[in-house]
């Protein structure tokens, strides 16, 4: 026992004084590695900053903080920033969400009729290999320069990968687990809704972890292609006047986006999962 | 033991067809358990045991022959046959109780007096307050008593149990035995037990049926009269005088020693 004020409360969630002096060693040590973290990130502005300054580095080329800090302002200020993340949150999300419950959907007809997943299979790890962007082109000369075209990439590029991914977790369910539930005279759609579809959840949330990414990559690259607005299009437009802080605050707000999103998918995951220990 | 005649397998042959060929399971076996009978079946094992408890749950077609069910044939599973597999397979998503209420749900009975039945099952089977526990929270035994209610809830005339107890542990394996026989006993169901476990199949049964290797058939057939001083438990049964008796001649029937050398 040291001299510290021995208060009768203890620490949050101790059970005894041993246990609140190590639950205390480890918030002190996620502290720390808060605090570092956030002192990369500063040191990395700062020295990106006093570079730009000093002309070591030419801002021209690579920008700096303040002036990104300044750009994002004003296109704030001027409603742009609000609207072009309006329009590539909006194409990702739609594009995310018709590639997610298609595939699912497609997946879980495989499943019901293996027949045709026997056909379908060449043809689904053929498009699955393609590579998407080889098709925004095409989307362009269906669809026009619109939005349309643009969701249209980002679904064709998250499709094919949910396909295959949930369909082999469709498959992998437990047999006996089945057999469970057969024995109990289960039908078709309930072997599906009681033991295929739950034993699949965890690779779901996975895809949709790596699909939120994906639609992402297929909005902003349709953007850069076809597109009057959202970020893609401010970035193409930034590179196109050479104007370096515009696309790089373009960048980090993206950036921003993409970690915005994942997390949220990720409390959907705490949501769902509730039977994972932790 | 004269009950009437419960299920009836007549002529059951199977024949498992793969890409190298066919393997005969089963050839032309017949078998009768009778109503409220403990019956075991013993096998060296790989003899088809599995197969027999799996056709006569109707998850299997036989090949050929049938299987009734009170003089009627079966045509799928049953209602009023349940069935306990080796391992607990509890849905690892589900909580304790909706496990336990799997069966009734798919049954289409997941009404108020069945979830109360669910709930009292757990509740006597010493798995009060894990209502709302996730399976990865409960030991071996438990897992294993969560699938037996869920077995028990949908209220099986007849249990097919297909080894249930290897995968315990020695004591675990002795109090689950002792649980299902009372509970069988006492509910006067039927229960048909696949085991290899000899002792096991002679302490709590009233006839152990002896498999002959592939293509299993009849090989012994025991009627298991035992002298004990209180209740039949598989416990007191294990003293019996007549115990090992029996467990010699099945060891002897079964073959094993010359099987594996």
């Amino acid at each position: 026992m040291s001299g510290a004020p021995s208060s009768p409360i203890l620490a949050r969630g101790a059970v005894s004084e041993r246990h609140a002096q190590f639950l205390r060693s480890l918030r002190l040590r996620q502290t720390k590695v808060l605090i570092v973290q956030f002192a990369v990130l500063a040191a990395f502005l700062g020295l990106w900053q006093l570079a730009a300054t000093w002309r070591i580095i030419d801002p021209f080329i690579t920008s700096q903080p303040s002036a990104i800090a300044q750009k994002f302002l004003e296109l704030a200020n001027d409603g742009s920033l609000g609207y072009n993340v309006a329009i590539t949150v909006f194409e990702t999300l739609v594009g995310f969400a018709v590639g997610t419950v298609a595939g699912i959907a497609i997946a879980g007809l495989f499943w019901w009729w293996d027949f045709l997943s026997d056909v379908a299979d060449p043809y689904v790890v053929v498009l699955n290999a393609t590579p998407k962007m080889a098709l925004g082109p095409v989307f362009i000369i269906w669809l026009g320069a619109t939005m349309s075209a643009v969701i249209a990439l980002a679904v064709s590029i998250s499709l094919f990968v949910t396909i295959l991914s949930v369909y082999s977790a469709f498959r992998q369910a437990d047999p006996e687990k089945l057999v469970v539930v057969a024995s109990f005279g289960a039908s078709k759609w309930q072997q599906f809704s009681k033991v295929v579809f739950p034993s699949a959840v965890p690779t779901i949330i996975a895809t949709l972890k790596v699909n939120i990414g994906l639609s992402l990559i297929g909005t902003i690259v349709g953007e850069f292609l076809a597109a009057n607005a959202g970020l893609g299009y401010l970035i193409i437009y930034g590179q196109n006047i050479f104007n370096m802080s515009l696309v790089m605050t373009s960048v980090v707000i993206l950036t921003v986006i993409a970690g915005a999103m994942y997390y949220a998918v990720s409390l959907v995951e705490r949501h769902l999962v509730p039977w994972r220990r932790d | 033991m004269s009950g009437r005649e419960r299920i009836r397998g007549e002529g059951l042959s199977y024949t498992y067809l793969t890409r190298t060929g066919e393997t005969l399971a089963l050839k032309d076996l017949d078998l009768t358990i009778r109503d409220g009978e403990f019956c075991s079946i013993v096998g060296p094992s790989g003899c088809g045991k599995s197969t027999l408890l799996g056709i006569i749950s109707g998850l299997l077609q036989p090949t050929e022959g049938q299987v009734l069910l009170d003089g009627v044939t079966m045509r799928g599973t049953h209602e009023r046959v349940g069935i306990l597999l080796q391992k607990d397979h509890l849905f690892e998503w589900r909580t304790v109780l909706q496990n336990a209420e799997l069966g009734l749900e798919i049954r289409g009975r997941s009404n108020a007096e069945a979830r109360r039945r669910a709930h009292k099952l757990l509740e006597s089977y010493g798995l009060a307050g894990f209502e709302n526990a996730y399976p990865h929270q409960l030991s071996g035994g438990m897992r294993q008593r969560v699938a037996l209610i869920r077995t028990l809830a949908t209220d099986p005339d007849v249990l097919l149990l297909d080894e249930p107890f290897s995968a315990l542990d020695y004591q675990t394996k002795l109090v689950l035995e002792r649980d299902v026989h009372s509970i069988i006993r006492h509910d006067r169901k039927t229960a048909l037990l696949v085991t290899h476990d000899i002792e096991e199949a002679v302490s709590m049964s009233d006839r152990v049926i002896v498999l002959s290797g592939r293509p299993a058939q009849v090989k012994n057939v025991y009627e298991i009269a035992l002298t004990v001083a209180a209740e039949r438990t598989p416990m007191n049964s294990r003293d019996a005088p007549e115990f090992r008796g029996y467990c010699k001649s099945i060891w002897e029937d079964l073959d094993i020693e010359r099987r594996t050398l």
